[in-house]
């Protein structure tokens, strides 16, 4: 091998690639599309309780979480929904202790994206010209690497960065009624929740923290270069779909 | 148990036993992966691990499980990037100096990482088709011969391959060829 071939196995040795410890959950969750559903359901679910407790997580919290989890957000089905805290301003889904907003109507957009921008460890991807500027720019820096909510006239799109974390900091709570479908954008997957339900960060341990629940609408969820965009504020997919497109 | 019995109990439908193929081979996945497309690799990963089980009977017994599995990557890889509208430059990372070496000269740590980033980055100037057999070849460590037999080519097709690749990335780097 010459020195700069000998490099070159160093460089592959030390890449920045994240440790992918979910990814054997992550795929085995999707298998049973491919397979007869008893078999995979069953290795699967035992496979990921085994992970968990080589991991020392608490095994429902992991399952969950990558059974029915994109990017920061993990989507919980549950029998009836908690009591969500009273209606807040905020912008930002149970951020109740938002810092760093940006300045309201004086403030340019641009200056106030601007402003985000710096705030926050990853890139902002804004909706595509045909939507204008956004209203406002919220930024919660208590998530890890940044929260970032752009409020346009007819939708808010959230953008959360993943960070070094591979656990979601957000809840989706589904009571039966609201439906999840999984569908492609860009070659990414994303997913559509359809219907009423609770949004809640998380608390380190799992444990949805309950003073942050608030109520939410049907949302589209997605992943790209470990960013977790949401729009929420439209009933029809097909807007939704439309305004992730139109980001590029 | 050897990769190509879990081969056999996951093309039974034992979903445990590819479960444990992912868990073996997800970390040189996601080095191939990283090295094409640098921030989908997970995702890109995650999709090729499943082509790979829809398709295991495509492998055959005996050949090298690893080399067949990170070529789909690979591939998987560079037809993510093809699939983006507009194409945009990679940015690729060395992980960060402090998280490995303890108990060394931080000049000399900051240098390595320095140079690491330095060859990185000219990796990521070269073209998807480059960075593909570099990848294969020195990230994960792929022979020649396995390279061939996984991208169904001629040996002296990967190693001419490899060549044209390496005076590349000797040129981004401003090294004069041997």
């Amino acid at each position: 091998m010459t020195p700069l071939e000998r490099e070159l196995v160093d460089v592959g040795a030390h890449l920045d690639h994240g440790d992918g410890r979910a990814l054997a959950a992550a795929v085995a969750g999707r298998l049973g599309d491919r397979r007869p559903v008893a078999v995979w359901l069953k290795a699967a679910a035992v496979v990921l309780v085994a992970l968990a407790l080589a991991l020392g997580l608490p095994p429902t919290r992991r399952a969950i979480a990558r059974f029915f989890g994109i990017g920061t957000v993990e989507i919980r089905t549950v029998a009836t929904t908690l009591a969500p805290a009273p209606p807040s301003d905020s912008t930002v889904p149970g951020a109740p202790e938002t810092t760093g907003r940006a300045p309201g109507p004086t403030a340019p957009p641009a200056d106030a994206l601007a402003e985000a921008r710096r705030g926050v460890g990853f890139p902002l991807r804004p909706a595509g010209p045909g939507y204008g500027a956004p209203q406002r720019v919220d930024v919660d820096t208590n998530v890890p690497g940044g929260l970032v909510a752009l409020v346009y006239d007819r939708f808010t799109l959230v953008e959360i960065a993943s960070g070094s974390s591979d656990y979601p900091i957000v809840a989706k709570l589904a009571p039966p009624g609201v439906t999840t479908t999984f569908l492609e954008i860009g070659g990414r997957t994303a997913v559509w929740v359809e219907g009423a339900h609770e949004i809640a960060y998380l608390a380190p341990d799992g444990k949805v923290r309950n003073e942050s629940v608030r109520r939410s609408g049907s949302v589209l969820l997605w992943v790209r270069d470990r960013v977790t965009y949401r729009i929420e504020g439209f009933d029809r997919r097909e807007d939704a779909v439309a305004v992730a497109t139109s980001m590029g | 148990m050897h990769d190509d019995e879990l081969v056999n109990a996951a093309r039974g439908g034992d979903a445990t036993a590819f479960t444990t193929l992912v868990e073996r081979h997800r970390r040189d996945a996601l080095r191939v992966a990283y090295g094409i497309a640098d921030g989908e690799a997970d995702d890109v990963a995650q999709d090729a691990f499943l082509k790979a089980y829809r398709h295991l009977d495509r492998f055959r017994p005996g050949g090298s499980f690893r080399a067949w599995l990170l070529t789909i990557v690979a591939n998987e890889a560079r037809n993510r990037r093809r699939s983006f509208v507009r194409r945009r430059a990679l940015v690729l990372r060395v992980r960060d100096a402090a998280d490995e070496d303890g108990g060394e000269d931080p000049a000399e740590v900051a240098q390595r990482h320095a140079r690491r980033q330095l060859v990185l980055d000219a990796v990521a100037r070269l073209s998807d088709r480059d960075r593909e057999v570099l990848a294969l070849r020195y990230f994960v460590g792929l022979s020649e011969a396995e390279m061939a037999n996984a991208l169904g080519c001629a040996a002296g097709t990967v190693k001419s391959r490899l060549a044209r690749a390496m005076t590349r990335l000797r040129t981004e780097l401003g090294q004069v060829s041997p």
